[in-house]
């Protein structure tokens, strides 16, 4: 009995494989789209962790210089004798790689890689082994692959490195461990020199990286969103068109549980396979854009991400799940429908979208409470999980709430309208609303998730390159090596150039937050360019007159410091003036008077300079600065270079952007697609008496095509302000609980007008089949309606 | 005493590969190995020999608090060399380890140090005397030195007094462990007295007491049935002294030195000595033999000896157990217990 | 008796309130015996049909085929009496429409686990569905689509055929041959037929004739 009743289940399939298609199409589609962002964010993290487990950052303190320079071997010996429990680091680049150098033995557990295992890791690696990453292209002997280890990132002893980058006895700086023994001499007694570093701060790449992840998981929870609704449509689909055979086959005598179950399992056999071409299309489009993911993020904040894909667990179990897991979710309704479905309910199918026509009022009223709890967070709540909360109440409100809009905006015009076949297409379209409003809710999360994502990653961008100009005004930027060469530049440059601004900077404690502190000379360059979120009359006045402070946003936001309130800063306390926005730093920032600066750290001395010049001269400088006083070029960073590297970072995040813009719109369009075909089946009786009544196929074909164009037209109306409210969460609410800065919302009409014919074609295309179907729909068969009418 | 020659194997972080690798393998070619008749020269022979694989300051003291209470301390720098010829800096093939534990009657207090040789970090000098890794120090002149260690949760300052001879195990300080000629140089300073202070998490103690320093250095391998070893180092009232080990392995092999309250030796061959479990403790799943019955007939040695806190486990980078005993029976006193390769968690 | 039917009661809801189909239906009919249901419209007769073949449960009464009490089943007790003990010829047919003929007509008796090869062929021969074998439903016309549902009725040889106007849908010379060629199976077979019909020229080949009115045997 069940051999019989599956073949005759699966049978369908093989006379439908167009149904078939679908159904499994969806069901990838839906699977790739979440698999392909989760593939790119897991890579990505996955190399972050590396990278922080190599490093032990954000896990451990770290003692440095106060003046950024090496220390020395006997510092770090002198620590250890006094009973400071640390462990050296040197770091320098070879080949393009990243080179550090760790002492094993004292690493704390973490920081050390795990291959130290056996005594000959231990003795090969203090003996010159260098550990790396598969694929690491360093030309260097006795080279040890360690899938551990972050990319483009070589780990070998610190003899080793010392030795390969020629630095004998120098130590960049300590990291120190949890666990530190009592009677410990103190810091300022062994090296008044070091200054230590909170483990949370320093150069941890996961908060500043972050930021563009923000955006990579929205668009993952979004797709999701979009991939359920699509199965959701799809599993519907397999129901409706077996309708007919599951009444006849429980006529014949099968009893209802064996078909609850066969279809089950045969839909969770259907799910596995969707969900494997799923997870290796995902594959692939992760694959594909993943390249660009990595140079983002290495051209935005210096971060290592494997430009390659390895296929992680994590990714692909998770992506089966959300197969399998929205397949039964779907699949549950359907089969539970199916138990209550009374044995001699008409042949005819009925969409089952329109029993959810019933629930309007209760769909009505969860929609209107979700939308209400969002803008309740949105006044009231605060941090990340607040600002997660709210976006899922705000699109799974809208979401909801789309099929009643779109019913009162249809009734509306249905009441006005005038002539016969007007009067009837708006009342036909509002009889499909039901059948389509799933396929259309996809549609509304895409473009919403669409245009806020594409503000919020635009937005970033124009802020970004603004903040670029203001950052970068001078034309030219000088490393020196030593304080020697930081003379010579200096005086070279007061000869050879418009003017010369000195970089200076040391780290310290601001209001108990990690900050550098720059001291700047008064200059034009600085009073031109840049621009304060807040200030007083005459910041740079009160600044220069050593009075003032300007700090930056992150610390004015955590150290909750306004205008007008006074910092201590080393011994005196100074007034702050301004505060300016310094997006993706994620400490905190403050500049003070150069002669303030050099009374309060008279240690610190300028390695960077700004130099002022005409662009056509920059080349003549630096040529003649090699040539006088022996400053490479390599020292030096053209600002149209840097300005010119910057854009094309934004330009492959909107590679990345665009690439999942298009991809989502796709899926819902297949949504729509498939709604549509869903529905064909029943709209020839609907259709047979506008025929009757003397309505060409070739008319009732364009109403059809021209019906779902306006459906997805009026859900690009609701998505506009969806997609907005979404970028500003983004921006306004989360990215501020996230990283402590908020980024300017600004709109691009243009770019949404593009966005919404984009959608709009997504919309023809998926009905132009269904509708040239129908106006080749033969006589006979509009005839048939009215024959076998009982 | 060949068998501290495993401890440092085992206890080194690594465990040694199947294939092992130059320089620790079952052939320890290239190192110096020790011979007959030794010549010793102080204070050279304090210092390190870098040409023996291994070598070891193993102190430990049974010490009596102003409170009244027992207290056990130990201070140990292991040195291991990974290869015969030593480089300067990084490139330096010697690793230290330090390990240093205070033990009271109810609680146990360990911690660990490693580091490398070349850089300054550990050594140890003999002229003048000073033993160290990190601020860890053992300080001469060798005969009125200062002790100190500290870790997370203790540390001690103390000072110590030589009171009586160096005394050398075996054949004159040539101390043979098998009959396969395999041997290491072993003497020991037994004599030192201690005073100082103990910083322990509630307060600070001071203590007075015994403390007894082996000096052992060897390029020797392990037997591979044996599985681990009990060292007994006992101070008896009267004055005299008695090291005592036994290896376990397919033939238990035994060794002993008595010494007299005057430093006078005497060494025994395998089997004059004897130790036998009477109770065991269980350490988190380990059996623990922590009571013992001691003999050594030729002395007249039948004693009991039982630990002070049985749960002195050293829970170091390859665990063991080390801490003060009690010793009763035909002879009164204290003294210090090591026993290894009870590691293994057992089911039952 | 292979059909005993007592004081059988079935009403629905409907947006007028309650609707009493049937009022108390008595009913018999042995094996080898045809039996003819007429009636109006809503007279009941299709419900009364439904009952008898396990689709649904009366609100009162008994249904007894072979001595089985089939209103007190559970579904899965009606289920297997469904592929088991009773056949039913649908008016609308409700052949499945992805399997081919041959494997229409072994449907039932496969389920019913008594397929029989030369017995389906013989069908197929008798109903003149022999072309037709290879061929999916769609593709046969009314009369010939039938006649398929009349061999998957028959084919696992069911002690009781119901049939629910089984001629509503066709012409009155193919009508005619159905009925016959049904008539001459249910006689060789010996199973009892119960046909709902409003056709009288299709009531009288029958050996008896019962009609309902208000859901009561007139």
């Amino acid at each position: 009995m069940t051999r019989v009743t599956l073949s005759a289940l699966l049978s369908h399939w093989w006379r439908n494989p167009l149904q078939l298609f679908t159904l499994l199409a969806g069901l990838a589609l839906a699977t790739a789209l979440w698999s392909g962002v989760q593939a790119i964010n897991a890579e990505a993290r996955a190399s972050y962790d590396a990278a922080a487990a190599t490093l032990g950052e954000g896990q451990f303190d770290r003692l440095k210089r106060r003046d950024g320079a090496p220390m020395t071997q006997d510092t770090y010996i002198a620590l250890r004798r006094a009973g400071w429990l640390v462990s050296p680091v040197i770091e320098g680049r070879v080949d393009g790689v990243r080179l550090l150098g760790i002492e094993p033995l004292t690493a704390p557990g973490g920081l050390a890689p795990r291959a130290f295992g056996t005594v000959s890791a231990l003795a090969g690696f203090s003996t010159g082994d260098i550990l790396v990453a598969p694929d690491t292209k360093l030309a260097r002997a006795r080279l040890v692959v360690d899938a551990g280890i972050a990319p483009d990132t070589a780990i070998s002893d610190i003899g080793t490195a010392q030795d390969i980058l020629g630095r004998d006895g120098e130590i960049d700086l300590l990291v120190i461990a949890a666990d530190q023994p009592i009677l410990q001499r103190p810091l300022s007694e062994i090296a008044p020199e070091l200054v230590r570093q909170e483990a949370s701060t320093g150069a941890d790449i996961a908060s500043l990286t972050d930021s563009f992840h923000l955006n990579l998981t929205a668009f993952g929870l979004l797709s999701f969103a979009v991939g359920i609704f699509i199965v959701h449509g799809a599993i519907g689909l397999a129901f409706e068109q077996r309708r007919g055979t599951v009444r006849t086959l429980r006529a014949l005598g099968v009893p209802l549980r064996l078909l609850v179950v066969l279809m089950g399992c045969e839909l969770m056999g259907l799910a596995v396979f969707a969900g494997i071409m799923g997870v290796g299309l995902g594959y692939l489009i992760a694959g594909m854009l993943l390249p660009d993911v990595a140079a983002t993020l290495r051209g935005l904040y210096g971060a290592e991400v494997a430009g390659t894909l390895q296929l992680r667990p994590i990714w692909w179990i998770s992506s089966m799940a959300i197969a399998l897991g929205g397949t039964a979710l779907a699949a549950s309704g359907a089969l539970w429908r199916l138990s209550r479905l009374p044995l001699l309910a008409g042949a005819q199918p009925r969409a089952l979208a329109l029993a959810a026509g019933r629930g309007a009022k209760v769909q009505g009223v969860v929609a209107a409470t979700l939308l209400l709890v969002a803008g309740g967070l949105a006044l009231a709540g605060g941090g990340v999980v607040a600002g997660f909360t709210l976006l899922a109440a705000l699109l799974i409100g809208a979401a909801l709430a789309l099929p009643l809009v779109l019913a009162a905006v249809l009734g509306w015009a249905s009441n006005r309208a005038q002539g016969v076949t007007t009067s009837w297409f708006w009342a036909d379209t509002k009889q499909q609303l039901p059948g389509l409003s799933l396929a259309l809710m996809a549609l509304l999360l895409a473009m919403a998730a669409n245009i806020g994502v594409s503000t919020m990653v635009s937005s970033f961008r124009l802020t970004f390159v603004g903040f670029l100009d203001q950052r970068l005004a001078s034309e030219l930027y000088i490393s020196a090596e030593t304080p020697e060469q930081a003379n010579l530049i200096e005086t070279f440059s007061q000869r050879n150039a418009e003017a010369v601004l000195p970089i200076q900077k040391v780290e310290i404690a601001l209001a108990g937050i990690p900050t550098e502190i720059y001291g700047n000379r008064d200059h034009a360059t600085y009073r031109d360019n840049w621009q304060f979120l807040s200030a007083t009359d005459t910041p740079w006045d009160s600044m220069h007159s050593g009075t003032g402070i300007l700090i930056n946003e992150q610390l004015a936001r955590r150290g909750g410091i306004a205008i007008g309130d006074p910092l201590d800063v080393a011994t005196s306390s100074l007034k702050v003036v301004g505060i300016f926005g310094d997006y993706g730093n994620p400490i905190g920032q403050a500049i003070i008077d150069e002669t303030l600066f050099k009374t309060m750290f008279p240690e610190g001395s300028p390695t960077r300079f700004g130099v002022r010049i005409s662009p056509e001269n920059v080349d003549d400088f630096v040529a003649k600065m090699a040539a006088e006083i022996g400053v490479p070029a390599a020292n030096t960073v053209n600002q149209a270079g840097i300005k010119a590297f910057s854009l094309g970072v934004f330009d492959r995040t909107f590679t990345v952007t665009t690439a999942l813009n298009i991809l989502t719109l796709a899926v819902a369009g297949f949504a729509i697609l498939m709604s549509l075909l869903t529905l064909t089946s029943m709209r020839v009786p609907q259709l047979a008496p506008a025929w009757a009544m003397g309505m060409t196929r070739r008319q009732m074909g364009l109403l059809e095509l021209v019906r779902t164009v306006l459906l997805a037209l009026l859900t690009g109306a609701v998505a506009l302000p969806l997609g907005l409210a979404l970028a500003w969460v983004l921006l306004a609410v989360v990215n501020v609980a996230a990283f402590g800065w908020r980024l300017p919302m600004f709109l691009f009409p243009l770019d949404y007008l593009w966005l919404g014919g984009f959608a709009l074609l997504a919309a023809a295309i998926a009905a132009l089949w269904p509708a040239i179907r129908l106006a080749k729909t033969p006589p006979s068969d509009l005839l048939k309606v009215f024959s076998n009418e009982r | 005493m060949n068998v501290k020659l495993f401890i440092i194997l085992l206890i080194l972080p690594f465990h040694l590969d199947a294939q092992g690798f130059a320089g620790l393998g079952q052939t320890p070619e290239g190192f110096a190995q020790p011979a007959p008749d030794p010549i010793f020269s102080f204070p050279q022979d304090h210092g390190a020999h870098s040409d023996y694989r291994i070598e070891w300051w193993y102190l430990t003291a049974n010490l009596t608090g102003e409170d009244g209470l027992e207290y056990g301390l130990q201070w140990t720098l292991f040195r291991t060399s990974l290869a015969p010829e030593d480089k300067e800096g990084w490139a330096s093939s010697q690793l230290w380890m330090g390990h240093a534990a205070v033990t009271t009657p109810d609680a146990h207090y360990v911690t660990e140090r490693l580091a490398r040789g070349g850089v300054g970090q550990a050594g140890v000098r003999a002229d003048p005397f000073e033993a160290w890794i990190d601020d860890w120090a053992f300080t001469g002149p060798f005969d009125r030195a200062t002790l100190r260690a500290t870790g997370p949760a203790f540390g001690y300052d103390m000072t110590m007094q030589a009171n009586g001879p160096l005394v050398f195990h075996g054949d004159a300080g040539y101390s043979r462990k098998s009959a396969n000629d395999q041997a290491s140089y072993y003497y020991s300073q037994p004599y030192f007295q201690i005073t100082g202070t103990l910083h322990l998490p509630d307060n600070d103690v001071r203590v007075v007491g015994d403390a007894w320093l082996d000096r052992e250095w060897s390029s020797q391998p392990l037997a591979s049935d044996q599985t681990g070893w009990d060292w007994f180092s006992l101070s008896l009232k009267g004055g005299a002294k008695l090291m005592g080990f036994q290896l376990r392995g397919d033939d238990t092999y035994t060794s002993a030195t008595w010494i007299e309250a005057d430093g006078t030796t005497t060494p025994f061959p395998n089997g004059a000595f004897s130790a036998l479990p009477l109770g065991v403790t269980d350490i988190e799943g380990r059996k623990v033999p922590t009571l013992w019955q001691v003999q050594l007939p030729d002395k007249g040695i039948d004693v009991t000896v039982e630990a002070v806190n049985p749960n002195a486990w050293m829970e170091t980078s390859v665990p063991y157990w080390e801490g003060p005993v009690r010793v009763n029976g035909s002879h009164q006193g204290r003294g210090y217990l090591e026993m290894t390769g009870y590691d293994g968690v057992t089911s039952q | 008796m292979l059909l005993a039917a007592r004081n059988v009661q079935k009403k629905f809801d409907t947006a007028d309130g309650e609707f009493h189909v049937l009022r108390g239906v008595d009913i018999a009919l042995d094996s080898g015996e045809t039996l003819a249901l007429t009636g109006e419209s809503g007279s009941g007769k299709s419900t009364l049909l439904h009952l008898i073949g396990g689709l649904d449960v009366p609100d009162q009464g008994e249904i007894v085929i072979d001595g089985t009490d089939i209103a007190a089943l559970d579904d899965n007790g009606r289920a297997a009496v469904r592929r088991g003990v009773v056949g039913v010829v649908f008016q609308q047919f409700n052949l499945i429409p992805s399997i081919r003929i041959k494997d229409n007509i072994a449907f039932q008796a496969r389920l019913a686990g008594r397929y029989d090869e030369a017995w389906a062929r013989t069908l197929a021969e008798r109903l003149g569905l022999v072309d037709q074998l290879n061929k999916y439903p769609e593709q046969l016309s009314g009369g010939q689509q039938q006649r398929v549902a009349i061999a998957r009725t028959l084919a696992p040889r069911p002690r009781l055929v119901l049939a629910d106007e089984p001629t509503g849908n066709l012409d009155e010379d193919t009508a005619a041959t159905v009925i016959s060629i049904l008539l001459a199976l249910v006689d060789e077979t010996q199973a009892g037929l119960l046909m709902v019909t409003h056709s009288t020229a299709l009531a009288g080949r029958m050996a008896r004739r019962m009609h309902l009115r208000v859901g009561q045997i007139a």
